[in-house]
């Protein structure tokens, strides 16, 4: 039994009852991925070439490879909250590694002038780096601020089937954002089951968009002094979607999201440059990054437009 | 048109490799659209709204990989199917077979038959063994790292020359070779410019003066900093000399660098007396007059060297450019700005991240100003740390050894030199700040970034009492984009220049301003 | 080796250290293969002083080393007789007993092998149980002595004792003999894993007094019998030259059956060898084992060359000697097996690594051609490509590919053969053998099999008296 220590520890990881019994869902390069039963939450552990997130722990290159070299997909483990334990093969001693905190952060420096006026360069930016993905679709602007009812995208070919998912999630995420900030909760409930699990990769545009309209709720109502809780969704997730999907979406309802997301959402709230944060969020899933920037920064501008 | 699906269960392949498959299938015959995509509710009533068959998806769960066809005919769209699953099959088994990690460069060798090059970027102590070895598999030898011994480096060089190998560096940081940019280089034109360079930013300086002025490089080979000192007596100087004279590419040779020894200068010089292409030399250092006497093409700077280079290779003239570059509206705002100074505000203050940059600046504010301190002065007496912070004219080399311990380049890391920035603004004796932002590959993605942020904060702080003038180093093919860059410059108030001489001497005399307005 | 042209276009670069730099070689159309560096010598700055300092004599290293190489892969093992061993093997005498690995007292010997060594003087008459043999064993008046030092190799405990059969295999091209014992498990009991009993010693005499003889005979009548082409073809067949010899075996049998028809020999006997050979699956590791000393001693002795010629464990310690060393061992303590106990043993019942036959990796055969028996993961544990990136692996330390030993799954590239110990040190990796796991009390017998490594300390240990010798 080898006994390995983390680089460091989600601190998300500590706050809610552990789950107990747990298995090895998936195996890539640099992740490996642990289905929790009793929650819509993954566990990862993540090598050194991963970004940091929420409920996570993070591996140094030599434990990596010994934990992929060891586990196969199915094999169980015991979270208990202080270790994972891999029976037979690994035992990962979580409480003394280094804590990161993947949640809002205390300092924001946010105004809501300079926001809106820095607005209309993050939506070009953005544009740009959305442009082969499924999210542009809803970065089609008739003019300078980035408005959500947007003409056909000009440059979608049929073949290339995007129009097919393009028309659900244009028809369906400003009706969810409008739901959003009125906190509309059944309203929320029927648009996120619309699209949820919908687009391309592991983890689904639709996904990642409600991962990022979540966030902007929870951060913008923190910057105007109030806290927000997310509905209790009725449905399980883990049905409609993947389980990175059901994850994504699962993190952002407490308020959650990895580190390069965070480095985008801080410099888009302070109206600073999010050039750099945008190429590394490029880098998050084929299109996963892009997607919930998108998510989060329509959600959020819409939130500063609507209310005076 | 035949639309086809079929699910592929306990398929954990994420997803940028599945869109990778996905494209190559699009290009088979007859394929019109084909994607694979999550087995989820939404989707699967989305495919099926798009006209794909409900019933054979209907099983997959939302873990489960439906690959998706539109092809011409059923055949098509068969092969097509079976190709998704024996790519995904592929993947997943060089994933397990690409386990094994080339551990020497013997193997690296073995695997790459037509190597021809090795790159070397270990930690400075342990690079001449890693060079030894590349050098004994037959390879061509570039040694980024720094801190190799100098009998470590003669040793290597006169084994490269034994087995008829170049050895570029150590501390070679930049190289252009058969078109394919090495280390910290730019994106430049390809064309008939070679140089040969002891200097990473000189070379990079250069190739992007070459490609300003409408021509292109052909080659550029690094020597690395010591290489034309007398201890190694420029062996591998030389050897690049030889190789780019037999060049077919090359028409003429640019060579740059600094303080070659003076038994190495007389070597170089009775080479290039029976050299039989034109070599314009670039070469900075004290007695470099008049060792150089005699030589036909010495340039006073790189912009000189760039152009002059161009005007023999291309045979045309190419225009200097005007040394008060600056728009009337300029000018109006540098007035005002001077009579708003305080008095105080004399002294110039140069922040570098790129050494042979820094170099030149110097030598160039050296001549215009007398007294300038600095921490790449060579001379005794104008020597400072590169922490210090002179009463007098100052600059300071901010990619030098005392800044890199333990923090990475400030070509990679703009922020500490813009932290740098805000402070000599706020230094109530600094009216002129001169910068360099270097381009590139291996530089950071957004040099003017960080610059123009520090001016706009520190005007706002402390005043629009500073003048600042930059270069960028860099083209337009560059990934940062030349444009962008002295663009967000531009923005920030900041006196743009489109060399690093052309900088130092607008600076140079814009401080002379603020001197003399003193004086009336 | 043509030097290839500095200026070619977009070329081919190999990158050694910073892997981000590739990122932009790749990008502007050059083929690149990444090196994972790690500091040579795990960062001992004094062995990595002795690895640039051996550079400066590099030239002639690589003359001893060719040389060497030239010897092992040209080498023709052939089996050409069979005696008892105080017959055939020079220096052997009425009290000498020979074992696996690198020197060692009686009183330090482990169970296995000093199980062996009581079933062997019970075997030669000079004691009558397990009690008189220990006493004699301790008394001095047995001398014990490596088999590698008497040109002979035997598989675990590699007892051989004056009365035993050894085969006598000659190496044609060089004219040097190698020799073993016949291996002797049967019916999942062997002397060479520390069994004695009345069954033990019932098989062993069967081997003096009619496998011995019987062989004898058959190999001399037909002038040899080649080994090295026996092993090339069971390479192909799935077995590997150290664990597996189900396909070497049945080849060995093939050219033995024909012969021994025809010799005019009880036909009982006849049956009982062809039972034994039907029942033991390890039966050609014996000679498996004595083709590669015959191989690797003709490659010892090259003065500065840096192969190593030895490697074998006794248990207690594993020890590899060099070609450019002479006969000093270098040795450091057995390192446990990582493996898969046969039940109902445990991991407590594990004797350390032990055994000649690690001659075959030393050759590069066993572990070193994993790649041509992945089957052996079902033994071992791991994948079939962890199979593969053994193989693979090891031909980072290896000076050359042996093409007469070609592996079908790696596209018929020959296995890796010749130990480098420069660039053990240098990169840190231990070769890795495949190996039977004996039980730590005598009498037990196999009880599993796993993946073995020689200690590096080995290697740095002759890396330092090389530089001593020869850098001067």
């Amino acid at each position: 039994m080898i006994s390995l220590s983390p680089k460091w520890v989600a601190e998300d990881l500590f706050e809610k009852r552990p789950p107990g019994l747990v298995r090895v869902a998936s195996i890539y390069d640099h992740v490996i991925n642990i289905y929790v039963e009793s929650s819509n939450q993954l566990l990862m552990l993540a090598g050194t070439q991963m970004f940091k997130g929420p409920s996570s722990a993070g591996l140094g290159d030599k434990e990596f490879r010994i934990l992929q070299n060891e586990l196969a997909i199915g094999d169980p483990a015991v979270f208990d909250g202080e270790s994972i334990e891999f029976p037979g093969a690994a035992k990962i001693q979580l409480l003394n590694a280094r804590r990161v905190s993947f949640g809002v952060p205390q300092r924001i420096e946010f105004d809501r002038q300079a926001f809106i006026s820095n607005s209309a360069t993050v939506a070009q930016l953005l544009k740009k780096q959305a442009a082969p993905h499924l999210c542009s679709v809803l970065l089609e602007a008739t003019n300078s601020s980035p408005a959500l009812n947007v003409q056909h995208p000009a440059h979608f070919k049929e073949s290339d089937c995007f129009w097919l998912f393009g028309k659900s999630i244009k028809a369906v995420f400003s009706k969810l954002v409008d739901a959003l900030i009125d906190d509309n909760r059944k309203a929320i409930e029927e648009y996120v089951e619309k699209i949820a699990g919908l687009g391309f990769g592991s983890s689904p545009t639709g996904d990642d968009l409600i991962h990022g309209a979540l966030l902007a709720m929870h951060y913008n109502r923190y910057l105007e002094g109030s806290s927000w809780n997310a509905p209790d969704f009725k449905f399980d997730f883990r049905t409609r979607t993947t389980s990175l999907g059901a994850h994504m979406i699962a993190i952002a309802m407490r308020g959650l999201t990895p580190e390069p997301v965070l480095a985008f959402i801080k410099n888009v709230l302070e109206a600073k440059p999010v050039f750099s944060e945008l190429k590394a969020l490029s880098a998050m899933g084929s299109d996963s990054g892009i997607s919930i920037a998108t998510g989060f920064f329509l959600a959020t501008a819409k939130y500063w437009q609507k209310t005076v | 048109m035949s639309l086809h699906v079929r699910v592929q269960r306990n398929c954990y392949q994420d997803s940028v490799r599945l869109m990778q498959i996905s494209e190559k299938i699009k290009t088979m015959p007859g394929i019109n659209k084909a994607f694979a995509i999550m087995g989820t509710e939404s989707n699967k009533a989305t495919l099926a709204r798009g006209g794909f068959d409900l019933s054979l998806m209907k099983d997959a769960s939302p873990n489960d990989i439906l690959f998706m066809v539109d092809a011409q005919t059923e055949g098509d769209a068969a092969r097509a199917l079976d190709r998704f699953q024996t790519l995904v099959d592929e993947v997943r088994k060089s994933g397990e077979e690409s386990r094994h990690a080339v551990a020497s460069i013997e193997t690296a060798r073995a695997l790459l038959q037509q190597a021809s090059l090795a790159l070397i970027s270990v930690p400075g102590e342990f690079a001449a063994y890693e060079a030894h070895k590349a050098l004994r598999a037959g390879l061509h030898v570039q040694i980024f790292s720094d801190n190799v011994p100098l009998e470590e480096e003669r040793k290597l060089k006169l084994l490269g020359q034994k087995l008829g190998l170049l050895v570029m560096g150590p501390d070679c940081g930049t190289s252009i070779i058969g078109g394919t940019p090495i280390g910290f280089a730019n994106a430049v034109a390809r064309g008939p410019v070679g140089i040969i360079g002891a200097s990473g930013t000189g070379i990079q300086e250069i190739s992007v003066l070459v490609d300003l002025y409408g021509s292109g490089i052909s080659q550029a080979i690094g020597l690395g900093g010591r290489d034309l000192s007398d201890q190694i007596g420029g062996l591998s100087a030389f050897m690049a000399l030889d190789i780019l004279e037999h060049d077919p590419g090359t028409q003429v040779v640019v060579l740059v660098g600094k303080s070659p020894g003076p038994q190495t200068t007389e070597k170089l010089v009775q080479r290039c007396a029976n050299y039989a292409k034109p070599i314009v030399f670039s070469l900075l250092g004290e007695k470099r007059e008049s060792i150089l006497k005699g030589m036909r093409f010495v340039a006073r700077d790189m912009e000189e060297a760039a152009r002059l280079a161009v005007e023999l290779a291309e045979n045309r003239p190419v225009a200097a450019r005007s040394s008060e570059p600056e728009s009337e509206e300029l000018r109006n705002l540098l007035a005002k700005r001077l009579s708003n100074a305080p008095d105080s505000r004399v002294l110039l203050r140069g922040l570098y991240t790129g050494g042979s940059l820094a170099d030149e600046a110097f030598s160039i504010l050296r001549n215009q100003l007398g007294t300038i301190r600095s921490n790449i002065a060579s001379d005794p007496a104008l020597k400072i740390a590169g922490t210090e912070n002179a009463h007098e004219h100052m600059l300071i080399d901010m990619g030098d050894d005392e800044f890199t311990v333990g923090r990475p380049h400030p070509m990679i890391d703009p922020s500490y030199r813009a932290e740098r920035l805000v402070e000599s603004w706020a230094d109530a004796e600094t009216a002129v700040i001169l910068c360099d932002v270097v381009l590139g590959h291996g530089s950071h993605t957004n040099p003017a970034g960080p610059v123009a942020e520090a001016v706009k904060l520190a005007r706002q702080q402390y005043g629009d009492v500073v003048t600042i003038v930059a270069s960028v180093c860099g083209t337009e093919r560059d990934p940062q984009v030349l444009s962008v860059q002295q663009a967000q410059l531009h923005d920030a108030g900041i006196l743009v220049l489109s060399s690093n001489a052309e900088a130092a001497r607008v600076s140079g005399r814009i401080a002379k301003l603020y001197s003399n307005r003193r004086q009336v | 080796m043509n030097t290839p042209n500095l200026l070619q276009e977009k070329p081919a670069i190999i990158n050694i250290g910073v892997k981000d730099f590739q990122e932009h070689i790749i990008a502007a159309g050059s083929a690149s293969v990444h090196v994972n560096w790690k500091p040579p010598a795990q960062g001992n700055s004094e062995l990595y002083k002795l690895l640039l300092a051996l550079e400066d004599i590099r030239d002639e290293i690589e003359r001893a080393n060719e040389k060497a190489m030239h010897n092992v892969l040209n080498a023709q093992p052939v089996w050409i007789d069979v005696g008892p061993a105080i017959e055939m093997i020079p220096g052997f005498t009425q009290d000498t007993i020979l074992h696996a690995g690198p020197p060692v007292t009686w009183s330090r010997m482990c169970g296995p092998m000093k199980g062996a060594i009581a079933g062997a003087l019970m075997f030669e008459g000079r004691a009558r149980n397990k009690e008189e043999a220990f006493e004699l064993a301790a008394s001095g008046a047995i001398k014990f002595f490596p088999c590698n030092e008497f040109h002979a190799v035997g598989p675990m405990s590699g007892i051989i004792s004056p009365s035993m059969p050894v085969m006598v295999v000659e190496n044609k091209e060089r004219g040097n003999r190698a020799y073993s014992t016949f291996n002797n498990e049967k019916n999942r009991k062997a002397l060479s894993f520390g069994a004695f009993d009345q069954d033990v010693q019932d098989h062993l005499a069967w081997q003096r007094d009619i496998l011995g003889p019987v062989f004898a005979r058959a190999v001399r009548s037909c002038g040899g019998i080649d080994l090295k082409a026996i092993t090339a073809r069971a390479l192909q067949m799935g077995d590997d030259g150290h664990n597996r010899h189900v396909a070497s075996t049945s080849l060995l049998l093939r050219e033995l059956a024909p012969i021994l028809a025809r010799m005019d020999i009880p036909g009982t006997h006849f049956g009982e060898i062809c039972d034994f050979l039907r029942e033991n699956d390890f039966f050609f590791l014996n000679f498996s084992m004595a083709a590669c000393k015959a191989t690797m001693d003709a490659a010892h002795d090259i003065s500065m060359s840096t192969l190593v010629t030895t490697m074998a464990r006794n248990g207690v310690e594993s020890g590899i000697r060099i070609s450019g060393l002479g006969n000093r061992w270098f040795t450091a303590p057995a390192p446990a097996i990582k493996g898969i106990m046969f039940p109902p043993f445990t991991k407590e019942d594990a004797n350390p690594d032990m055994g000649d036959s690690t001659i075959t990796e030393t050759c590069g055969l066993g572990g070193f051609a994993m790649a041509a028996a992945p089957a052996m993961v079902k033994l071992v544990g791991g994948t079939v490509a962890d199979a593969i990136g053994f193989t693979k692996t090891m031909a980072e330390i290896t000076m050359s590919k042996n093409k007469a030993f070609t592996i079908p799954y790696l596209d018929f590239d020959g296995t890796p053969t010749g130990i480098d110990i420069r660039k053990v040190v240098d990169l840190g990796i231990q070769p890795r053998i495949n190996t039977g796991i004996a039980h730590r009390e005598p009498g037990h017998g196999i009880a599993g099999a796993g993946i073995a490594e020689i200690p590096l300390e080995c290697f740095t240990g002759a890396l330092k008296a090389y530089a001593e010798k020869y850098l001067r």
